[in-house]
Order: C-alpha cells, then structure tokens, then sequence
C-alpha cells in the first residue's frame, strides 16, 4: 500500500531567516490532488488546519458523500428545503447568481446530466440523446428556492440536484486562504487539482509563477502568469474525457442547454480574479460561451483576466494580463483589446 | 515511505526539467480539474520508469 501523502518541511532554507519555515504539502481530497505551501512561522500549524478544512468542506458540499448538506437537498428534491451551514448557503447564492446571469452556460442544478455523463464513462459510449431529453428540463436553477431567513435551500421538483462542480473547489480555495490568515501567514499557495489560490507574494517579494498547462501535451506548458494575491483557475477539455466511438471527445464541461459537452472553439481556459470562487465559475463558464460570447460576459467582472486556448492552439491574453503573461516557446499569442 | 517520496520528488525534478527547457521556472501548475484515479496513474507511471531505470 501506497500512503499518497506527504508534507515536506525545509527550514532555515536559502535566504530565510531562522524562524520562517516552508512547509509544503500534498495529499487527495476532494476527489483530486491537493498540494498547498506556506511560508511563517506557524506555516506547519496552518497547513494542518487547511488539510482539516478541506475534510470540513467536502462533508458539507460533496454530493457523492450521503450525510452532506448538497447531497440532503437533493435527497429531499420535491419534499422538503433543508437549513444549511453558513458555508454551503454562501456557495449556494453565489453559484445561483452566476446561472442567473449566464443562463444557458452554467447552472448549479445540472446534476442528473452529470450523473448521466459519469455512468457513460466506463462504456465509452454517450448517453442516448432520449435519456438526455428526458433530464434536460430538470437542468433548472430557478427551481432551487433559497431562504435568507431561515438560510435554508430546497429544490422544487423531484429528481432535480445540485452539482458544484464548477464552483465548489474555488470556494474551498478562498476558505484555504481564510485559515492561512488566520495563522499569520502572509505567503502562500493552495493548488487544488489544478485550481490555483495565491496568497501575498513569495517571501522575497516576487510574485508567484503559475503555469499554465499545455490543453494538448502532457507535462507541458502553455505559459505562465506572474501573480499575488490572485486566484488562477483553468478549466479544459483535456481532463475528465473520454474519445466515443464516433471520434468525438465528450469531456466534463457539460452545456446546460444542449445536455452534450460544451463544444465553443475553446480547449483552455484560464481566469485570473481576485477570488477562487468567482474565477473557478468564470472559467467554466467562459468555456461554454465560446471566445467572443466570454469576452462580453468578462466585461462585467471588472479586476478578472482570462487567457483562452482556441482548438488551433492560439492564445489569447486578455489586455490586464499583457505584463504578466509568458508564453512558452513556439506558441503564438495575441493580446485582446 | 522514504523510497516513495523520492520517486515523487524526483517527477517533479522530471517536470522542471521539462519546463527549463522552455525557460519557464514556475512554482505551480493550473489545469483543468485531475482526477485523483488520474493523478494515481501519472504516480504509477513515475514508479514504473524509476524502477526502468
């Protein structure tokens, strides 16, 4: 047996003074790996603590773990609302704003398409598009009633569910961020499965670097962006895939109104915002509508950048990231307006 | 537990090596959302090259 875990402890390391440690950790949680490195004097203690979140996070938002709050509301779909955590009511009305003001793109009830997608995995096979009729009209946001009062959620009809794929890791990254002030850190980075937090600048004052993976070589990289105290969240097409028997790559971003995977000329794309949650849903969402359509819908969210990977492999930089952008070599860019 | 966490560290030396030699020095990867299943394979694939050598 394998033990996948490890936290790695360097003091006293380069140019740090004796009582700063580094610490680095990595482990599987949230269905993903997740790696984290603090830079304090308590870096070892807040590291603890974000592991412990993540456990926290996940018991309240995972849909595949029975006792959840996400997984209750939807037990109880057509029945009853439940009273939820601050958390899980939090992520709930962020995730119905962002269906509301991307209807079509994104909508935090698409649960039973994914649910189909998944049990389509192991055969290679897509669902039948009769199947997929039959679930679309329950891909429907405005059937998830919220409750400020009570802080309490339910869903109208039965069969309908909550998904938070594209929005839950981004809210458990700016929670990471919350612990590690908590514990006087002011340099650090969460990287949940790809899903990029940063916290500060690294210890000498530089900004973080954070690559962007290569949508179509493995253990490459497309660029990098130089940042702190920003989120970087990416969503492709090239994880969570499987290739059908027609040549087609049915991957895991699903297009809420077509029931299929979102097809848009995209295969990366990469938000920079201020917080995980925002950039982890933008992301997603930027995917679904395609270069110029995430263009428009970017121009509301003022301080977020985006870097979007077309199928010919250009990329394109949004203007606010100009000076912060590299890319690898050999790859073409082009700076958005 | 020794041996299993050199052959990590040593993937990651494999990655920045790859990455120097586009000269991108970074301190983290963002991507589309890895599967752990996903992520246990690249770690297996890692052991099955060290033990390769």
């Amino acid at each position: 047996m394998i033990k996948y875990d490890f936290t790695k402890k360097a003091c006293k390391t380069g140019a740090q003074p004796d009582n700063i440690e580094d610490v680095q950790s990595m482990n599987i949680g949230m269905s993903t790996v997740m790696t984290h490195r603090a830079f304090g004097r308590y870096a070892g203690e807040a590291i603890e603590a974000v592991r412990n979140e993540a456990v926290r996070m996940e018991a309240l938002l995972s849909r595949f773990i029975p006792a959840s709050e996400i997984s209750r509301i939807n037990r109880y779909a057509g029945i009853k609302a439940e009273r939820l955590s601050g958390d899980t009511y939090e992520v709930l009305s962020r995730a119905v704003e962002f269906s509301r003001c991307c209807q079509g793109l994104f909508d935090v009830t698409i649960g039973p398409l994914v649910t189909l997608w998944n049990n389509s995995k192991d055969t290679c096979k897509p669902p039948e598009d009769s199947r997929i009729m039959e679930v679309l009209p329950l891909i429907d946001y405005t059937g998830l009633k919220l409750d400020p009062g009570e802080k309490s959620a339910g869903l109208q009809r039965s069969g309908q569910s909550i998904d938070l794929g594209g929005i839950g890791k981004g809210y458990a990254g700016d929670k990471f961020l919350e612990v590690f002030r908590k514990y006087g850190i002011k340099s650090a980075f969460t990287n949940i499965g790809g899903n990029v937090a940063a916290l500060g600048t690294k210890p000498d004052g530089s900004p973080w670097r954070v690559g962007i993976q290569h949508p179509r070589q493995e253990n490459s990289l497309i660029g990098l962006v130089s940042i702190a105290d920003k989120a970087v969240v990416t969503s492709g097409d090239y994880q969570r895939y499987f290739i059908g028997s027609d040549g087609k790559r049915h991957h895991h971003i699903l297009d809420p109104s077509t029931g299929y995977s979102a097809e848009s000329g995209l295969v990366s794309v990469t938000v920079v915002a201020d917080n995980s949650m925002d950039a982890d849903a933008l992301s997603t969402i930027l995917f679904a509508a395609g270069k110029s359509k995430g263009l428009e819908i970017l121009k509301s969210f003022p301080k977020t950048e985006a870097v979007l990977i077309d199928v010919n492999l250009t990329v394109h930089v949004t203007r606010g990231l100009r000076d912060c952008f590299q890319a690898g070599k050999d790859i073409s860019i082009d700076i958005l307006n | 537990m020794q041996g299993e966490i050199e052959v990590k560290i040593k993937n990651e030396r494999k990655g920045e090596v790859q990455i120097e030699a586009q000269s991108l020095q970074v301190d983290t990867v963002s991507g589309a959302t890895l599967t752990s299943k996903a992520y246990l394979k690249s770690v297996e694939n890692a052991l099955m090259q060290a033990c390769e050598k």
